[in-house]
This record gives C-alpha cells, sequence and structure tokens, in this order.
C-alpha cells in the first residue's frame, strides 16, 4: 500500500525558458505546474537505482497492497481491461471532447 | 546486425505491466525490459507515462522505468501527436485511445511499437508502423 509521507514545500529558482516549457507541457496535459514538476521528478528519480533491487521492492509493496486492500491478484484478462480503462481516461483528458 | 538495433522501438504500456508484474502469460515482457533492453533504442510517448501512473503503485513504476536507463539511447516524448493526426486515425476506426498513440508513432517516424495486444489497429490497413511482441524482439536479437 502507498505510504503517504510528510509533504515538504521547497522553493526553487529556474530560468524562465525552463518555466516555461514546465508550463507549455503542463498545459498540454491539463496539469498545474506544481503537478508536472512532481512528475518531472518522480521520472528522474525512477531512473536512479539498481532495477533488479527496484523490482524486488516493488513485488514486495505491491504484494503488501494486495493483502491491505483485500484484493486478489489481478489475472492477465483483468489487467487487460484495467489498461483498456486507463487508455481510454488518459485519452479523454488529452483530448477532451 | 539486426535491424531492431538501428531504429528507435516504442514500447507499449502492457510491456512494462506485464514485465513487472510478472505476468505468467507474458514472460518475454520481463526478459526483454530487465535484460535485453541495453540493445535497443527506447522511444516513450507521454501517453504511455501517463497510463503507467493509473496502472502500477508509485514503487512498481520506478521499477518499470528504471531498466531504460541501460538503453543505448532513451527519448521521453513530453509532446503530442497533432489533432489532425489523431483524427485521421479516428477516423480509421480506431479507439481514440489507441488513435493518439497511433498518431504519436507515426508523428515521431517510429516505424516499431512492441506490444502484447496483437489486435491493435488491426483493422487499419497499411499502418504505418509494425506492431511485434516481446518474444519477436527477444527472436530478432538473438
Amino acid at each position: 500500500m502507498p505510504i503517504v509521507e510528510e509533504q515538504v514545500a521547497v522553493t526553487v529558482t529556474l530560468p524562465r525558458s525552463v518555466v516555461n516549457h514546465i508550463g507549455a507541457s503542463a498545459g498540454r496535459d491539463n496539469h498545474t505546474v506544481e503537478e508536472e514538476l512532481r512528475s518531472l521528478i518522480g521520472l528522474a528519480l525512477a531512473l536512479e537505482g539498481e532495477p533488479e533491487e527496484l523490482a524486488a521492492k516493488a513485488e514486495r509493496e505491491y504484494a503488501g497492497h494486495l493483502a491491505a486492500t483485500g484484493n486478489e491478484r489481478p489475472t492477465t484478462e483483468e489487467l487487460w481491461e484495467q489498461m483498456r480503462r486507463v487508455r481510454e481516461e488518459v485519452a479523454n483528458e488529452l483530448y477532451p471532447e | 546486425m539486426s535491424s531492431i538495433r538501428n531504429e528507435l522501438v516504442a514500447l507499449d504500456t502492457n510491456q512494462f505491466v506485464f514485465a513487472v508484474r510478472r505476468d505468467p502469460a507474458h514472460p518475454f515482457c520481463r526478459k526483454l525490459l530487465f535484460e535485453r533492453i541495453g540493445e535497443l533504442r527506447i522511444f516513450v510517448p507521454r501517453e504511455v507515462i501517463r497510463e503507467l501512473r493509473r496502472n502500477l503503485i508509485p514503487s512498481e513504476l520506478q521499477a518499470a522505468l528504471a531498466p531504460l536507463r541501460r538503453a543505448v539511447e532513451l527519448l521521453w516524448d513530453f509532446g503530442g501527436p497533432p489533432e489532425e493526426t489523431v483524427s485521421h486515425f479516428r477516423n480509421l476506426g480506431a479507439k481514440k485511445g489507441d488513435a493518439i498513440i497511433a498518431a504519436h508513432l507515426d508523428a515521431s517516424e517510429i516505424r516499431t511499437l512492441v506490444s502484447e495486444n496483437r489486435h491493435f489497429l488491426n483493422e487499419i490497413p497499411n499502418l504505418p508502423f509494425r506492431v511485434i511482441s516481446a518474444e519477436s524482439v527477444l527472436n530478432d536479437l538473438g
């Protein structure tokens, strides 16, 4: 189960061009600039660490998540169904009718 | 040298999900992402990143993306395809989500999508990219 950590406010100074770029990217995705920055930092952090260790940790945490929520491990077909649903949700967010 | 090593290839969302979840029906996804990704040039469209955030818990997302730094080349594309290209694929009968992915790959001149979805846009003739499975990529890599 994801852990809700304490949140800390941080102020950073960035070049105007970088902020403009982030703002444009956030606008395309209907994000706030803060959400976009969180996302970018998260992606950068995801590229740190040994993949096999991270995979093992993820498996432990996912097992814990299932136990905490009382859910069974989804079947392959259930994963397909979830991925199909998410694809259309994201599409509707990116390109609202 | 295998041609797949020489081009940017896109990985569909299902490659990451099946790899991280060790899906028993799709064992080659795990092998490709964790053992052979270092032989490929990878393109990741923003739609896939957003979908992964929804399909995986945070530690799984980190585990899914971490192997990518081993790729020969890694291109994150946070832009989006032109709406007219999306419309083109929708008019051909694609679902909205699939149309956006197809448009993004087409606009970025990506010619290979690695996906376990054998039916991905198979109703559309003359797709500008091929759709191949992780197993096919592994066979191509030798």
